[in-house]
């Protein structure tokens, strides 16, 4: 029933978040997996080649501007990814193309996962995923962070989080 | 809960038996249906047996299977549980913690209607689909078992909300939600629809969406016996269509009559089924729908479950001042289709009564409201007028038909062009200290209002076409799903997306 009186010119301009970088390793185990797809491509692509007639040069320089150009998305697209937590919510932003900027309140959060895929092992990366009651959609998860950081940024969003319970 | 006997394992009504067989009957009939309509007539026959002597065999198997099934079907109050015991080979308890329950809801189909009897669903917190429910019971004593559930539930909850509050004295606050639950019974509902309501509802239908529906649903009957029907055919259809494309602006206004015809049976048809004497209630408790004809459901729903109401319309409802209201609960994005509950042939009156009983601060504050950037138009304009004018045309060059066959395209980009503009000028976001509402349509208008502590989170989203024009698109999250709001001016996005969080964190109203 509080801030009834506040109108949305006079809030305060809370615009300022500080949105920490992820871990470099990260972009570099990006471009490690969309290299991995490329070259499984190229490899397939290579089989069709020697088995019918489809010649080499048909597709080998659209491999390669589609391999520079997902690079350069990446490299570019890594230093809009970031992540932020305040005393009230969690947020996380990416996208060079399409941008996408989410907050959850932590007084909206179901529950807080902690997980690792094979690739994030062998870079020593992992990921927290922040889940609330609006579904899938709208569960959020942060890439891009060291394994102990991972577990360490998931126990403190549990703790936060609990405290509204 | 004396006249329950609850405290004893009970069975249900005896009746059950035919309730079960009915069911178990359909389950086989769904089973051997590809079978039967293959060797619906031929010469069938298996192990020296007809098609006939099969059925009986089935019929009675299923017939003990279904008795055995009654038999051994319980249910009882054990501690804080409610238990269902159930199955013939394999033993089944299922235990619900009264806490646990959800919502209660009572079905109809024609078997139990005919029999008298009502079926008792349970729904639970927790994702797992596990079905609860009571195929048969006297309506009388289903009620006085909704009533004890729900009674049971609240109290379970205020119980754990305050534990240290339990005392002989809190005897009379705990009575409070099984009077408000008893007083549906005897309460005269806000809407109730007639048969002529129903007609009237059932003509103004979304015809082009029943039929599409029905096409669908078609669709994907057919496809299963695509060999036994299509097949003789093929040769035919093959000449059909060559004349059919050779001709489509000629035979396009017939099929588009045959079209409409088929839709408006088809909504007709629907809207009997699912809406037939619809009584809808309203109290502080939440609401109570029942409607159905073959199916009669009965849903109840808590206030605090409800999370958000969208209402629409369309040219024709609007013109006998009807409206239609869905109302979005809780639950996971899966159950969605099943949970959602609408009611058609709202008049203005009882819309206003609901929107007053739920949004009872919607107007507390003056509203800011926001437009979309005509960005929407252009790119509406490109998704449904030019890609499959493009598409339609390529098709033309290839295949060499004449100049004229591309005319039609021309009135057709016109009329997208116009429908698109006129629809991005209905797009609207407004927000005040207690709502935020988003509406969108220009013939069929549809409003959402969303109370600011019932939302969940909230996205933002810039796309390079919003980013040259300084845009972004508003996402608002909710339990019941989620509303967009496309091409704000990127400040105003920015803002409200601040201004929404902090509301969200500054409440401590329980949004479910």
């Amino acid at each position: 029933m509080e801030n009834l009186q506040i109108s949305v010119d006079e809030l305060p301009a809370q615009e300022k978040v500080d949105y920490k970088p992820l871990e470099e390793d990260y972009l570099y185990m990006r471009l490690t997996s969309r290299g991995l797809f490329m070259i499984i491509l190229a490899g397939i692509l290579t089989l069709v080649s020697f088995s019918t007639e489809l010649p080499f040069i048909y597709w080998t320089p659209v491999w390669a501007l589609l391999i520079v150009l997902l690079f350069v998305l990446e490299i570019l697209g890594f230093k809009i990814k970031g992540y932020a937590i305040r005393s009230k919510d969690v947020s996380y932003k990416s996208g060079l193309l399409f941008f996408n900027m989410t907050s959850v309140p932590l007084n909206r959060i179901q529950h807080v996962e902690f997980s690792q895929s094979p690739l994030g092992r062998l870079f020593d990366l992992a990921s927290v995923k922040v889940f609330t009651a609006g579904g899938a959609s709208s569960d959020m998860t942060i890439h891009g962070l060291t394994k102990e950081s991972a577990q360490k940024l998931r126990d403190y969003i549990i703790k936060l989080s609990a405290e509204y319970e | 809960m004396s006249s329950l006997k609850l405290e004893q394992p009970q069975r249900q009504s005896a009746v059950g038996v035919a309730v079960i067989f009915f069911k178990n009957l359909r389950r086989a009939v769904n089973f051997f249906l590809a079978v039967i309509v293959v060797q619906f007539g031929g010469n069938f026959k298996m192990l020296g047996l007809s098609l006939w002597h099969w059925a009986i065999i089935v019929g009675v198997i299923a017939l003990i299977v279904s008795y055995l099934q009654y038999r051994k079907f319980f249910f009882y109050v054990k501690g804080d549980n409610f238990v269902i015991e159930k199955g013939v080979l394999k033993h089944d308890r299922i235990n619900v913690p009264f806490d646990r329950i959800q919502t209660v809801n009572t079905a109809q189909n024609l078997v139990q209607q005919l029999l008298g009897v009502v079926a008792l669903k349970i729904d639970t917190a927790g994702s797992q689909s596990q079905e609860i429910e009571i195929s048969a019971l006297q309506r009388n004593y289903a009620e006085q078992l909704e009533d004890f559930l729900m009674t049971r539930k609240f109290e379970e909850q205020k119980q754990k909300a305050a534990p240290e509050e339990q005392g002989p004295h809190e005897q009379k606050e705990t009575n409070k939600p099984k009077q408000e639950n008893s007083q549906w019974r005897n309460q005269e509902p806000l809407v109730r629809l007639s048969v002529k309501d129903l007609l009237k509802v059932g003509f103004t239908e979304n015809h082009l969406r029943s039929g599409l529906l029905l096409f669908a649903i078609l669709n994907g009957y057919i496809w299963q016996f695509e060999e036994y029907l299509l097949t003789p055919f093929e040769p035919y259809l093959e000449k059909t269509a060559n004349t059919f494309l050779a001709s489509w602006v000629l035979l396009l206004p017939v099929v588009a009559v045959l079209f409409l015809l088929i839709s408006v049976i088809s909504s007709l048809v629907r809207v009997v089924l699912r809406y037939y004497n619809l009584k809808f209630f309203l109290n502080s408790s939440g609401v109570l729908m029942q409607s159905g004809l073959l199916k009669r459901n009965e849903y109840r729903i808590p206030h605090r479950k409800i999370q958000y109401f969208r209402w629409s319309s369309n040219p024709l409802r609007n013109l006998i001042g009807y409206k239609t209201i869905r109302i979005k609960q809780a639950g996971g994005e899966q159950a969605q289709a099943q949970k959602s509950v609408s009611i058609p042939g709202l008049k203005n009156r009882a819309l206003l009564t609901i929107i007053q009983t739920f949004y009872p601060q919607r107007h507390q504050g003056k509203f800011n409201s926001y437009t979309a950037d005509l960005l929407l138009a252009q790119q509406y304009f490109f998704w449904v007028g030019v890609l499959p004018a493009l598409a339609i045309a390529l098709i033309f060059y290839f295949n060499q038909f004449e100049f004229w066959f591309y005319l039609p395209l021309l009135p057709f980009l016109i009329l997208v062009a116009y429908w698109v503009y006129r629809y991005s000028q209905t797009v609207q976001l407004k927000v005040n200290q207690r709502v935020v509402e988003i509406k969108k349509g220009w013939i069929f208008p549809s409003h959402v209002s969303v109370q600011h502590y019932k939302l969940q989170n909230i996205a933002l989203k810039q796309s390079i076409f919003q980013k040259r024009k300084n845009l972004a698109t508003l996402v608002l999250y909710t339990a019941a799903g989620y509303e967009v709001m496309p091409h704000l001016p990127y400040g105003v996005a920015q803002t409200l997306y601040h201004y929404l969080l902090f509301k969200i964190e500054s409440t401590n109203e329980s949004w479910m």
